[in-house]
């Protein structure tokens, strides 16, 4: 086990030897690196916004069946993507493993992919937020909660992020660490206010396994898979312990790691907190007709102001949720400006010299995360009837978005490993040994199987996003691929003078 | 269904506790003069 000091010069040579100067702060531990994730995946974020969203589609059985199924598949993709890390430890992941092991085209296309669904990710988790804020503010400030007042609140939580995140990463990371405590003990205080004060008793526990309920009016298997959702929304963003990983002493130990226990420990929390919300619920039918089903169930279990109460920590766990995402987000797009693959990629690769982060990239995240639900806000202006919510369509376009992008480099590695390129010598320390072709393969499996199931209505939206997104990628791909993007492999040229010149400007 | 139930939730957290074991093994039994970067022998063939 080495010192802290020779264990940051070796990460720093690690580094040097993918190209790149050390130019964020490493400061991040282990237990840092798995917060960052845990805060994003956020199961009081995910699993409560999509709460009623799962009922309407699969009713309680979707929380006995739902959540372990996807967790089961997710805890595959998450030990790939672990696996990867620490075989190539370099903030950019996904598209850099992306581009060193199938070429840059991959990586350049990888990258895009991530980042339409990192913006859905962060728009869909402050947005989130804000459906839970907006109407807890308005009785304290006297107005009526609306699509524009949510939008208002939205913004205001952005902004808050932004600033945050601009100050500096030992901020985020204490705020992240506060994060995950937080998580536990607000699971901890809901389990136990619905154990042994709710107003009716609990139903036994066979209702969290009772299948056959929908109200969508769609066959119950299908509309089964189309609440799956609520899950797979929840399981994504722990890429975020590979983004921060230039950030974390011992990456390719610990971020790995932290991919994995993320994952694990949210299956493991999340379920106990379903369990309890579905078992103290009495009116299933009106909680998923409700605006919002998980409010409707704390509201009804726990009545007015402990109701209330609950609902505030549950906003507040968002909140942090939210923080996390923005670190993550604006980590990838600055590795990705660092190889110059973005249009004014010299401004969001520039790190603030007295914050050491990535401030341009910050501020880029926050404006384009707003401008995704400004765009959603005025379609529903246009066309009040739309039948699908902003919160399905920011959250499927996530989904898609970003497991495509976990599912790339996974292909990638199984193509490199059947050409002979990539070899058991080329495996970090984290690896999954013979096993790992295995889960490679069952993790793009899954990966197929829900990006086609989040594109089917009431979804439809995400798949025409998906499309008109795609198309635009193409036309960039002919319009400033090809003149500017170099890929990761362009950072080999350069020197190692060059390299330390760049980290001594930021001393 | 409630046992069907039950025997999925027990399959997840052994798949996680196997996973988790085995990584740990790895991880303790790395051997760093026979690792190396792979971005090395991919920057020749791009």
């Amino acid at each position: 086990m080495l010192d802290k000091n020779a264990q940051l010069t070796s990460d720093k040579q690690l580094l040097n030897k993918f190209g790149y100067a050390q130019e964020l702060l490493r400061d991040m531990g282990g237990f840092s690196n798995f917060a960052i994730s845990f805060s994003i995946i956020s199961i009081l974020t995910g699993a409560v916004s999509l709460y009623g969203y799962g009922l309407q589609f699969g009713g309680p059985g979707i929380m006995g069946f739902g959540w372990p199924l996807v967790a089961f598949f997710v805890l595959l993709i998450a030990a790939s993507l672990a696996e990867l890390a620490s075989a190539i430890p370099t903030a950019g992941a996904l598209y850099h493993w992306a581009a060193i092991l199938g070429g840059r085209r991959w990586g350049w296309y990888t990258a895009w992919i991530n980042l339409i669904g990192q913006i859905g990710i962060v728009a869909g988790i402050d947005y989130s937020c804000a459906l839970f804020a907006d109407p807890l503010l308005a009785p304290l400030f006297g107005y009526t909660s609306n699509l524009t007042t949510t939008l208002i609140v939205f913004g205001v939580i952005l902004v808050l992020h932004g600033i945050f995140n601009h100050i500096g990463i030992r901020v985020v990371a204490r705020l992240n660490d506060f994060s995950a405590w937080y998580h536990i003990a607000v699971v901890l205080v809901l389990v136990v206010s619905l154990a042994f004060f709710t107003k009716n008793h609990l139903q036994p526990f066979s209702y969290l396994y009772h299948v056959g309920q929908t109200f969508s009016g769609k066959p119950y298997w299908l509309a089964f898979m189309i609440g799956l959702l609520q899950a797979q929304w929840t399981f994504t963003g722990y890429d975020a312990s590979a983004h921060t990983i230039e950030e974390t002493v011992n990456p390719r130990v610990r971020a790995p790691w932290g991919i994995f226990n993320s994952v694990a420990y949210s299956f493991v929390f999340g379920f106990i907190m379903l369990a309890f919300v579905t078992l103290s619920m009495h009116d299933v039918s009106g909680a998923a007709s409700a605006s919002n089903g998980f409010i409707f169930v704390i509201s009804q279990a726990l009545g007015g102001t402990f109701g209330t109460v609950v609902l505030w920590l549950v906003t507040f766990a968002m909140w942090f949720c939210g923080l996390s995402s923005i670190t993550s987000f604006s980590r990838m797009m600055y590795a990705f400006s660092r190889d110059k693959g973005m249009p004014g990629s010299r401004h969001w690769a520039q790190i603030s010299k007295k914050y050491r982060t990535p401030a341009k990239a910050i501020w880029l995240v926050v404006a384009l995360s707003f401008l995704f639900a400004l765009v959603d806000y005025v379609i529903k202006q246009v066309n009040p009837n739309a039948t699908y919510t902003t919160i399905a369509f920011l959250t499927a376009i996530s989904v898609i978005g970003l497991y495509i992008a976990y599912g790339i480099p996974v292909y990638l590695k199984l193509r490199a490993q059947a050409q002979g390129r990539f070899l058991p010598k080329h495996l970090g320390p984290w690896h999954l040994g013979r096993w790992s072709k295995w889960i490679n393969a069952i993790s793009l499996l899954w990966i197929v199987f829900i990006c086609i199931i989040m594109m089917i209505p009431p979804n439809q939206m995400a798949l025409y996003a998906v499309v008109v997104l795609l198309i635009l990628l193409l036309v960039m791909d002919f319009g400033y691929y090809h003149r500017h993007f170099e890929g990761p492999q362009a950072a080999l040229k350069v020197s190692m003078e060059e390299i330390r010149r760049r980290e001594a400007e930021l001393q | 269904m409630t046992a069907f139930g039950i025997l999925l939730l027990v399959v997840t957290l052994l798949l996680a506790v196997g996973i988790g074991t085995l990584a740990n093994r790895n991880v303790r039994s790395f051997d760093e003069s026979a690792h190396e970067n792979f971005v090395g022998s991919a920057s020749q063939r791009l």
